[in-house]
């Protein structure tokens, strides 16, 4: 059957398998990204380490993490999650902790939380969301920055946003649900903000400004506002990287990539040396996706490597914390740069079912 | 410079029932502990509340016991009593002989059994493996050591006793032979203080050696170290023990919704430090999956230890862990070293500490000439709440959630769901796993609170927060945030005791093989380590 079969089949969908997926699409492959859940862009904050990473050490070219870096860059910007950063870059990132985080690249709304270029910070907290506290934050983030001989000031504040009288306490994925469909809500959001602004050059504030707004959204926010933002992470499960994994999905979608998530793979089906495909745990009967190459992106501790056959079959492709050892603050990095490459290797075997 | 009567070191269950029964005889008294309630063998044990079985074979006196208290026990601490029962099973190739000399052994003690042919044992409990001979029902029971121990303390403080945790002994004072007062520090601002007092009672478990050196005198402790798997499942409804010689993983509790595995028996030279080898682990895991076939499927949550404190005079020195006394000893220091007003209460277990703290007390009456009984057995621990107070509470909270507030609090139950009410969002439930509403943490966290809260492990021990499968990932933050808009900690204090929580939280998983529990472990250090560059995590060394 012509729907389920494809030149490539992706398996997971975090950032690995998203790249991999952004790779091998890119050059008129068919390609299924199937995933279980969203990956671990809910679960971190999807800011990347690139610095100091050994290439090498982790079966990765030097070259390629370059081309593989500015292609990520390109694909986000694109999907209007732009990352800012490079390979040479260093930037301090705050965090819900109350500490900064030293990157190479991070979502630009994250980006704009380097302390060297700001004096006056205002951490908003909103009232009823426990899952971040502006006071701590802030409190935090001034000790930090007077470790460094920074002068920089962060106060925290607590605003009130309206809510619904049933409903007592709120999670930041609530919020961010009332950012993207209610317009009265965003309203009060920019009252609110709005005289903080006043006497301060940023904003931090958990991350709650909508689970399906762009870049533009955002920067459309500042220019209201009349001062730049930078959204925290809060803990699991984090606004802003499922925002950054439904643009990502738009954008594949847009470009031709099929998309299955929420079912489990049952097993990978082998002929021979070769696996032909994936039996996905659809209700009623499973799913049979046929495949020219399997990429598989599904973590760590996916049940999937425990089927030695799979592992060493010639046409599966292994990426992210599939593979090898790195530092865990390289966990990202490594987990783009051989997506990348995943994506690009199954590109060479030749496109069979070529996208309409 | 303050002043008492007694002071009793060692926030464990014994020096808690020592307190207690001094307070109901009108004794003031002062307990000190080092860290926090529980701390040492008792929150590091099975909660099994024993019917005496276990020793019915080998020491019927303390089989006599047990059964004895675990009678009383179910009736003064009911709300810290899960009445669950238990079953010892023969399980194929275990020596039958054996069995036969423990069915005639609950006869004679008097611990009420019923023989279950196989089908009826399997009837009962479906997970045993289906080739068992057979098996006998007894009054075994699970025990929340933290509840327990809480209760005795809040029960003593509302008389009027008094718990100090993380004071820290440092010195026993002496007039010439006799006790005049113990000197303390507090291990949190450093500062050093002493009490005053007439007798001094060492209840320190594990620590005794330590304490009794203080007064120059020798008491014969062996620490025994038990590691415990702590299961996410509840695969019995009953304590499971397998009818054979004591040995290692014969028993499993079910605690509320998980259950635990237990335990071996390793001498160690002390109660601190103790770390579970990964041979032990496989070891226990696979005399488990003899007992209860589906442990092999099960989540392994965590895998904690720690040492049971055995009394074991000269006679009996060279003693396997197994075969010393679970017996206890009170030794009168004054008869036997010459040292006036000086203790120590040592051995026993979790089910005969009412025991231990009458026998102390009795003997404090004696010292200081005061005729009052022990009524330890007559007095309940808690008050339950009024069926007014539960009916309101379903207003709020999940069922499952008002029962496992009720036995925690007892009647102030009323309290947390009074908070709700005048202040909704308090409902909101904080630790999903044991269902911890954010009202009854704030109660832990306030003043008001009987027995204060200074960590957020503190705050676990008295209402299981983090005791789930997520281990404080996320619960912990929240407390610690909680604790933070309380103003009880600063930015650094909290941040200082999340950092020691992780740790604490951290190593218990680290020890588990594999499995989702090595999942979770990674994504909490992931964030905590990765993404927040909050804290750093370290290697967990299974030999250390």
């Amino acid at each position: 059957m012509r729907g389920d079969e494809f030149d490539i089949l992706v398996i997971g969908e975090g950032l690995s398998g998203i790249t991999a997926a952004a790779a091998a699409c890119q050059q008129g492959s068919r390609v299924m990204l199937a995933s279980k859940g969203p990956g671990t862009f809910v679960l971190g904050t999807a800011c990347i380490d690139v610095s100091g990473l050994d290439a090498d050490a982790s079966g990765l070219g030097t070259n390629e993490v370059e081309k593989a870096i500015s292609f990520f860059l390109e694909l986000t910007a694109a999907a209007g999650c732009a990352y800012e950063g490079g390979i040479e870059e260093r930037r301090l990132v705050p965090t819900v902790m109350g500490t900064f985080a030293e990157v190479s690249l991070a979502p630009r709304s994250l980006w704009k939380g380097d302390p060297r270029g700001i004096s006056k910070a205002v951490v908003v907290g909103i009232e009823n969301v426990f899952a971040f506290d502006a006071n701590f934050v802030a409190e935090r983030l001034s000790v930090y920055c007077e470790d460094m001989g920074l002068l920089n000031s962060y106060r925290g504040v607590t605003v009130r946003l309206p809510q619904s009288q049933h409903q007592h306490w709120l999670t930041p994925l609530e919020i961010g649900s009332e950012v993207d469909r209610n317009a009265s809500f965003r309203e009060a959001l920019i009252a609110a903000l709005k005289p903080l602004a006043r006497n301060a050059d940023l904003l931090i504030l958990p991350g709650i400004l909508g689970l399906n707004s762009t870049d533009d959204d955002v920067g459309e926010l500042e220019d209201v506002i009349g001062c730049a933002i930078c959204e925290l992470p809060t803990v699991p499960p984090s606004v802003t990287g499922l925002r950054l994994l439904r643009r990502l999905e738009s954008y594949l979608a847009a470009k031709g990539t099929e998309i299955c998530t929420g079912f489990s793979v049952l097993k990978l089906c082998m002929k021979g040396d070769q696996c032909t495909g994936a039996m996905l745990e659809t209700p009623g009967k499973p799913r049979t996706i046929h495949a020219g190459s399997v990429i598989l992106a599904s973590g760590k501790f996916s049940h999937l490597l425990e089927d030695e056959a799979v592992v060493n079959a010639k046409n599966v492709l292994e990426c992210g914390s599939v593979v090898g050892k790195c530092e865990p603050r390289h966990g990202n990095a490594v987990a783009i740069v051989s997506g990348y490459q995943a994506g690009m290797l199954t590109n060479q075997r030749g496109v069979q079912y070529a996208r309409q | 410079m303050k002043k008492t009567q007694v002071v009793i070191i060692g926030g464990g269950v014994t020096g808690a029932g020592i307190l207690w029964d001094l307070s109901l005889r009108g004794i003031h008294a002062v307990l000190l502990e080092k860290k926090d309630l529980a701390n040492g063998a008792t929150g590091r044990c099975h909660g099994l509340l024993h019917s005496g079985g276990r020793y019915v074979v080998k020491d019927a006196e303390a089989a006599k016991e047990c059964i004895s208290e675990n009678l009383i026990l179910k009736k003064i601490a009911a709300p810290c009593v899960h009445d669950i029962g238990g079953m010892f099973v023969h399980v194929r190739g275990d020596d039958p002989q054996y069995v036969e000399q423990w069915a005639d052994g609950c006869k004679r003690v008097g611990i009420p059994t019923e023989e279950l042919s196989r089908d009826q044992a399997l009837n009962l409990e479906p997970n045993l493996p289906p080739d068992i001979v057979k098996a006998y029902t007894c009054p075994d029971g699970h025990i929340d050591v933290f509840q327990l121990t809480l209760a005795n303390i809040e029960s003593a403080v509302s008389r009027g006793a008094v718990f100090r945790a993380y004071s820290e002994v440092t010195g026993i004072e002496l007039d010439g032979k006799r006790v005049t007062g113990v000197r303390y520090r507090d291990s949190n601002t450093g500062e050093e203080d002493s009490i005053q007092c007439e007798i001094v009672i060492n209840a320190s478990g594990g620590w005794a050696q330590q304490v009794a050196a203080m007064a120059g005198v020798e008491v014969p402790v062996r620490c025994d170290r038990g590691a415990l798997l702590i299961f996410n499942h509840c695969l019995t409804k009953r304590v499971v023990n397998r009818c054979r010689k004591p040995g290692d993983a014969d028993i499993l509790v079910p605690c509320g919704p998980v259950c635990i595995l237990g335990t071996s028996s390793v001498t160690v030279p002390g109660p601190e430090g103790l770390t579970v080898p990964p041979e032990e682990v496989q070891k226990l895991l696979g005399l488990g999956v003899e007992l209860i076939p589906p442990l092999a499927e099960a989540r392994l949550l965590r895998i904690f230890t720690g040492a049971r404190p055995l009394y074991v005079p000269k006679s009996v020195a060279g003693a396997g862990g197994r075969e010393v006394s679970r017996n206890f000893a009170l030794l009168d220091h004054e008869s036997s070293d010459g040292i006036t007003g000086f203790m120590s209460i040592v051995g026993g277990k979790l089910t005969t500490y009412r025991l231990m703290g009458k026998a102390t007390a009795d003997l404090v009456c004696q010292k200081l000439q005061i005729n009052q009984a022990c009524i330890t057995d007559q007095v309940p621990l808690r008050d339950s709440a009024g069926a007014e107070v539960l009916k309101q509470a379903q207003k709020w909270m999940p069922a499952a959630a008002i029962e496992k507030a009720h036995r925690r609090l007892g009647s102030r139950l009323a309290m947390v769901v009074g908070a709700i009410e005048r202040d909704p969002k308090l409902a909101e439930i904080v630790c999903e796993c044991e269902l911890v509403t954010r009202s009854e943490l704030e109660l832990v966290l306030g003043s008001s609170a009987q027995v204060p809260v200074q960590t957020i492990g503190d705050i676990g021990r008295r209402t299981r927060l983090g005791f789930g499968p997520c281990q404080g990932t996320f619960c912990g933050y929240k407390a610690m945030l909680a604790g933070y808009q309380n103003h009880k900690w600063s930015g650094e204090r909290a941040s200082q005791l999340l950092e020691t929580y992780l740790d604490d939280r951290w190593k218990g998983q680290a020890w588990v093989p594999d499995g989702k529990q090595a999942e979770q472990l990674s994504l909490s250090q992931d964030l905590f380590d990765t993404s927040y560059n909050f804290h750093k995590r370290s290697e967990v060394s299974h030999a250390g």
